[in-house]
C-alpha cells in the first residue's frame, strides 16, 4: 500500500520543508517571517555544550516556525490586493478618473466612491477607526458626525457649538475624543459626552497609542500629554518649548510621537523622556505633516518650503526628496507604502516613494471641490479619504489597503460579542508606557554597553540617584560643616568610581578586537 | 489599463448562523502585529502573577497514624497506594485517592525505621527499632487478609536503620551497625560490608545501574558499595553528616544528599571531589530527599518544618511549602506520576501537596492546554526580566524562617569577605584557592 504512495507523501515533515526552502518564492516569503536577525547570534563559539543545544534548538525552531509562517500563506491569504497595471506604454496611471476606476471595478466598489457635501460648517478633520468600518468627521464650525461609511448608516451627530480642531477614535469605534475650542472631550459613539479633558488645553492635535491605550495631545504652548483612557490617568506632560504644535504623528511600530514644529526640525518623544528622544532638521520652513509607515521605517515630512522628503528613520538619513507646487497639508502612508498628500484642493497619490530610485510622477491624482484639510487612508480597503472644506469625498485607490486581515488583531468584521471580548483581551495585555522605546525588540535582548549608561539607552532618565544618607554622630562630629564635608567626600567617591568606569569603558573601545572575544558579562568585572 | 480593487465577500468572513464558530481569519506578517516583544512581555507578567494567584499547593491530608511518621514507601505498580511506617512501630497502607487506609499493621515494637516494596509490588519489607526484618505480601485485590500476618520474619542482632529493595532482582539491603545485602528467601544475609566501626543510617539502591548502592552513615561520610564485589567502592566524607541519598532515575550517575548542615548535595558518582550543585534553602537538617520520576527535580523536607523543590541544577528551591501546624519532615516522596508530593511528619499526617503550586488538575481541553503552554514558554524567554523575576521567586515564609535564612546568608557572605581579606593580605599564591563546594568535601577514601 506504502509503496504505491506518491513519493512526495511519504517525505517527513523535515525534508518537506527543505524542499519547500528550495523554491526562491518562499524563500523570499521565508525572509519576511523570520525573527532571528533579532537574536542575532554571538560571534564567539559556544563552549559550554548545554548552552550551544539550547543556542542551536532555539535557532532551528525559528527556521521552522519561519518556513511554518510561509507556507502556510497558501490557507490564510483569502485575497490579493488592489493594482493598476498599464497594457501599453502609452497609458498612464495617473490619467485615469475615478469613473474609469470605478467602472472597471466589481459593483460592490462603487460604494467606496463618493462624496458628502457640507460646505457651510467645514473644514472637516477626519479619522477611519482602527478595523476601517466607521468614519468620523469633524467640522471647525463643531459639526462631528460617525457613521459606518460603507452602509452611510449614522451612528451620531452632534453639533458642540464650539470651535474643533481634531477628532480620534480611541481603541474601537465606541468612544471618539474631539479636540475642541478649549478643552478635549471624550464622547460615546451615540453622541452622549462621557468626559471633559480640562488638563488638556488648547489642543492641536490629537493621536492614540492603542496597544498602549494612551492619548496623545499637542497643543497650541508646545504641551505633549500623555492620557492613559484605561484608568484616565495622566502619563506624563512634556513641554516642548518649541512653539505651537500643529503636527503629530505616532509610529506604529514602536509607539514613539513624532512632533512637526515651526523651525522646521521633527522631535520624537517617548513618554519616560522629559527631552526629545531624536531631534532632526528636517525642513527650510515650518513642518506642516509628518506620516510613517506602519512598519516604522519610513517617515515622510511634509513642510511650508514645498517639498515632500522621505526619511529613513532608522538611520535617521534622507532617502527621497521631491517639490510640489506648493506646501501639503496633510499627508499619509497607506498600509501597503503609498503616499497621499494634498495641497490646495488638489491631491496626489504617488507610489514606490521609499526606494532610492525617482519616482517622479504622481500614481493617481484627484481635484476637489474644496480646499483639503485632512487625508486618510481608510485600513483594509482601497479607500483615501479627504476631508475638505466642502464636506467629505472618498474616492478609490488601488493597491493602498492591506488585503489580508488578521482577525486576532484588528477584525472589521467581528460581532458585537467579538468586540467585547476583545476589549477585555486588550486591556489585560495593556502595554505599561514605560516600555515605549526607539528599538522596542531590545526587551528581548541583552544590553551590553556600560553599565552606567544602561538606564539612558532603555530611555528612561526618571531613575533616581541614590541618597546619601549620613550617620549622626556625637560630640560636634555632626556639625552642619563636619555633614557637608562628609556628604562631599562620598560624592567626590562616586565621582572617581565614574570616572574611572568611563576611562576602562574608553580603554576597551580602543581595543575593540579584544573585546569581541570577551564575554558581555565582563563588564561587571572591577 | 487592467485595474482590480480590494473587494471583499463579507460571506467569506463572517458565519453563515449563530451555530457555527466564527471565522478567524489570519494574517502572520509581523507588520501586522506591532509590539511583538512589549506584548508577549505583559502576557508573561500577567502569567507569572495569575501563577501566584491561582497556587493552592495543598490538596489534602491522610491523618490516622498515631504518632509521628517514620518512613514511607511508594507501589511501583499502583499510583493511589501508598506505605507509611510510624514511630510506634505500625504501618498502614493508605489509598491516596479516596485518601483512606486500606489496611493497619502492628509490625514493630519500636520505630519502623525503613519500609521498601520490590518492584512488581507484591511484596514489602519492614525493619525497626526492634532489630526485625518483616518480609510481607501485598495482595493484588488490595483486600488486606486480617489479621495480616508477614511472610517472614528474620531476627537481625542489633536495630536496623533503613531498608531499600532492589530494582529488579529479589534482594533487598539493609543498614544498621553494617549494610547487609538479604535474597527474600533467605535468612542468612547474602553479603555484608563494614567499613570501620561506624553507624549506617541510610541505604539506597540505584534504580538504572540496579546492582549500584549507596549509605549514610553517622561518621559524616557517603559510601558506595557494588552488591556483587566483596567490599565497598568509594566514600566521601562531608563536613558534617548526611541523613538520606537520593538516585537520579534519569541519570545514572547523580545522586543527591541530604545533609545535616541544612544543604542539599547533588554529587556525580565520577567525580566526588567536589558536588555538582550545592542546594541550599533549608535552614535546619534535611532529613530526606525524592526525586521526581523525571529527574529534573527534586523534594526535600527536614527539621525546618517546610518541604521544598529543587531543580536537579539549580541551586535554590522553586518551591517552599508549609503550613502552621506541619512539624519535622522525617520522610517526602514525589509520586510516580510526577503530579504530587507527599510529606510525612512528626504531627502524625500525611500531606499531599501538587508539585507545581499553581497547576490545574484534571483534563484539560485542548485550547486550554495549548495557551497553558504557550504561556510556559513566555515566562520561560523573559524569565530574567527584573519583574517577572521577583514576582515569580517571592514566597512567604514564616518569620522564624526567614530570620534563620539571613543569618545563613550573612554567615556565607563573611565567609566570603574572610576569604578575600585573607587572599588580599597575603602574598599571592600562598592561600590556595578553594570553593565553596571543595571545602564542603573532607576527604575521599577509594
Amino acid at each position: 500500500m506504502l509503496s504505491s504512495l506518491p513519493e512526495e507523501w511519504k517525505e517527513t515533515e523535515k525534508k518537506r520543508e527543505e524542499r519547500a526552502l528550495e523554491d526562491p518564492k518562499t524563500k523570499e516569503k521565508v525572509i519576511r517571517y523570520d525573527r532571528r536577525s533579532n537574536h542575532s547570534r554571538p560571534k564567539k563559539k559556544i563552549k559550554y555544550f548545554q548552552l550551544k543545544h539550547l543556542v542551536d534548538k532555539s535557532e532551528e525552531e525559528g527556521q521552522r516556525s519561519a518556513t511554518h509562517a510561509a507556507r502556510a500563506e497558501l490557507i490564510h491569504n483569502l485575497e490579493e490586493p488592489g493594482l493598476i497595471v498599464a497594457e501599453n506604454s502609452n497609458e498612464r496611471t495617473i490619467d485615469l478618473t475615478q469613473e474609469e476606476i470605478v467602472g472597471q471595478a466589481p459593483l460592490a466598489v462603487a460604494t467606496q466612491y463618493f462624496n458628502i457635501k457640507l460646505n457651510e460648517l467645514g473644514p472637516y478633520s477626519i479619522n477611519y477607526s482602527r478595523s476601517g468600518r466607521q468614519l468620523l468627521l469633524g467640522g471647525s464650525k463643531g459639526h462631528i458626525a460617525s457613521f459606518d461609511w460603507r452602509s452611510k448608516n449614522l451612528g451620531c451627530e452632534i453639533q458642540v457649538l464650539e470651535t474643533t480642531r481634531d477628532i480620534h477614535y480611541l481603541h474601537n469605534e465606541t468612544m471618539f475624543a474631539a479636540a475642541q475650542k478649549q478643552f478635549v472631550y471624550i464622547y460615546d459613539r451615540t453622541g452622549t459626552e462621557l468626559h471633559r479633558i480640562s488638563k488638556m488645553m488648547s489642543v492641536n492635535k490629537l493621536g492614540f497609542l492603542p496597544y498602549h491605550f494612551l492619548l496623545v495631545s499637542a497643543n497650541e504652548y508646545g504641551v505633549l500629554s500623555y492620557l492613559d483612557v484605561s484608568i484616565g490617568q495622566f502619563i506624563s506632560r512634556h513641554y516642548t518649548k518649541m512653539g505651537p504644535l500643529r503636527a503629530l504623528s505616532s509610529n506604529p511600530h514602536n509607539g514613539v510621537v513624532t512632533l512637526g514644529h515651526h523651525n522646521g526640525t521633527v522631535s520624537m518623544w517617548t513618554p519616560n523622556m522629559s527631552k526629545p528622544a531624536v531631534k532632526m532638521l528636517c525642513h527650510r520652513g515650518r513642518v506642516s505633516d509628518i506620516a510613517i509607515d506602519r512598519e516604522g521605517r519610513y517617515m515622510v515630512t511634509g513642510g511650508f518650503d514645498a517639498k515632500i522628503r522621505v526619511w529613513d528613520i532608522r538611520q535617521y538619513k534622507p532617502v527621497n526628496c521631491f517639490p510640489i507646487a506648493s506646501p501639503p497639508s496633510s499627508l499619509d502612508i497607506s498600509q501597503r507604502g503609498l503616499l497621499a498628500f494634498g495641497y490646495g484642493s488638489r491631491c496626489e497619490i504617488w507610489k514606490d516613494v521609499f526606494s532610492q530610485s525617482e519616482p517622479y510622477t504622481p500614481y493617481l491624482k484627484y481635484r476637489l471641490s474644496g480646499q483639503l484639510h485632512k487625508l486618510q487612508f481608510c485600513p483594509f480597503e482601497d479607500c483615501l479619504g479627504l476631508g475638505h472644506s466642502n464636506g467629505f469625498t472618498s474616492i478609490v485607490v488601488p493597491g493602498a489597503g492591506e488585503a489580508n486581515i488578521d482577525g486576532l488583531e484588528v477584525n472589521p468584521y467581528q460581532s458585537k460579542r467579538q468586540r467585547q471580548e476583545w476589549e477585555v483581551k486588550a486591556l489585560l495585555e495593556k502595554i505599561p508606557a514605560d516600555l515605549i522605546m526607539l528599538e522596542p525588540q531590545n526587551l528581548t535582548q541583552v544590553y551590553t554597553g556600560p553599565i552606567e549608561a544602561e538606564n539612558n539607552a532603555q530611555g528612561n532618565d526618571k531613575v533616581k540617584k541614590k541618597k546619601i544618607v549620613l550617620k549622626m554622630k556625637k560630640r560636634g562630629r555632626s556639625t552642619p560643616g563636619k555633614l557637608a564635608s562628609r556628604k562631599q567626600k562620598i560624592l567626590d567617591r562616586r565621582a572617581r568610581q565614574l570616572l574611572k568606569a568611563k576611562l576602562r569603558s574608553t580603554k576597551a573601545k580602543g581595543d575593540q578586537m579584544k573585546m569581541e572575544d570577551k564575554s558581555i558579562l565582563d563588564r561587571f568585572k572591577s | 489599463m487592467k485595474i482590480k480593487v480590494l473587494c471583499r465577500n463579507p460571506k467569506d468572513y463572517v458565519r453563515e448562523s449563530s451555530r457555527d464558530i466564527h471565522k478567524l481569519p489570519r494574517n502572520l506578517n509581523p507588520s501586522m502585529h506591532p509590539h511583538e516583544a512589549a506584548r508577549e512581555y505583559v502576557r508573561a507578567l500577567n502569567a507569572t502573577k495569575l501563577d501566584k494567584v491561582f497556587a493552592k499547593p495543598f490538596i489534602g491530608s491522610l491523618s490516622g497514624h498515631t504518632d509521628g511518621i517514620h518512613c514511607m514507601s511508594k507501589h511501583p505498580k499502583k499510583l493511589s497506594v501508598l506505605l507509611s511506617g510510624s514511630h510506634d512501630g505500625e504501618i498502614k497502607v493508605w489509598n491516596i485517592a479516596s485518601r483512606r487506609t486500606l489496611t493497619t499493621i502492628s509490625a514493630h515494637s519500636g520505630f519502623v525505621r525503613g519500609l521498601a516494596m520490590n518492584n512488581d509490588g507484591s511484596r514489602f519489607v519492614s525493619v525497626g527499632d526492634d532489630s526485625i526484618i518483616k518480609l510481607w505480601e501485598y495482595p493484588d485485590h488490595s483486600l488486606f487478609p486480617s489479621p495480616h500476618q508477614p511472610l517472614s520474619t528474620i531476627l537481625g542482632s542489633t536495630a536496623f536503620t533503613s531498608v531499600d529493595h532492589h530494582q529488579s532482582d529479589p534482594i533487598f539491603a539493609t543498614c544498621g551497625d553494617k549494610v547487609e545485602i538479604w535474597n527474600e528467601t533467605h535468612s542468612e544475609p547474602l553479603s555484608s560490608f563494614t567499613w570501620g566501626p561506624d553507624n549506617i543510617t541510610h541505604v539506597k539502591f540505584n534504580p538504572i545501574q540496579t546492582n549500584l548502592l549507596s549509605s549514610c552513615a553517622a561518621d559524616r561520610s557517603i559510601a558506595l558499595y557494588d552488591i556483587r564485589q566483596s567490599s565497598p567502592l568509594q566514600k566521601v566524607v562531608l563536613s558534617l553528616k548526611s541523613n538520606a541519598v537520593a538516585w537520579n532515575p534519569m541519570e545514572a550517575f547523580h545522586f543527591t544528599a541530604a545533609n545535616e548542615d541544612g544543604n542539599l548535595y547533588t554529587f556525580d558518582m565520577r567525580w566526588l571531589k567536589r558536588p555538582k550543585c550545592i542546594h541550599m534553602d533549608h535552614v535546619n537538617a534535611v532529613l530526606d530527599v525524592d526525586y521526581s520520576p523525571t529527574g529534573q527535580e527534586f523534594v526535600s523536607g527536614g527539621f525546618d518544618k517546610t518541604v521544598r523543590i529543587f531543580r536537579e541544577d539549580w541551586k535554590h528551591s522553586r518551591e517552599v511549602y508549609h503550613t502552621k501546624r506541619m512539624q519535622r519532615i522525617f520522610s517526602v516522596r514525589w509520586t510516580n506520576d510526577s503530579t504530587y508530593v507527599l510529606s510525612g511528619s512528626d504531627d502524625m499526617n500525611i500531606r499531599i501537596w501538587k508539585a507545581r503550586a499553581s497547576q490545574k488538575l484534571g483534563k484539560l481541553t485542548n485550547r486550554e492546554q495549548k495557551s497553558l503552554d504557550y504561556l510556559e514558554k513566555l515566562k520561560e524567554k523573559y524569565q530574567s526580566h527584573p519583574q517577572i523575576h521577583r514576582i515569580a521567586r517571592h514566597r512567604n515564609v514564616p518569620r522564624t524562617i526567614k530570620a534563620s535564612a539571613k543569618e545563613r546568608r550573612e554567615i556565607l557572605q563573611a565567609r566570603r569577605r574572610r576569604r578575600q581579606n585573607m587572599v588580599q593580605h597575603s602574598a599571592p599564591g600562598t592561600v590556595p584557592k578553594k570553593t565553596l563546594a571543595e571545602e564542603k568535601v573532607i576527604e575521599i577514601i577509594e
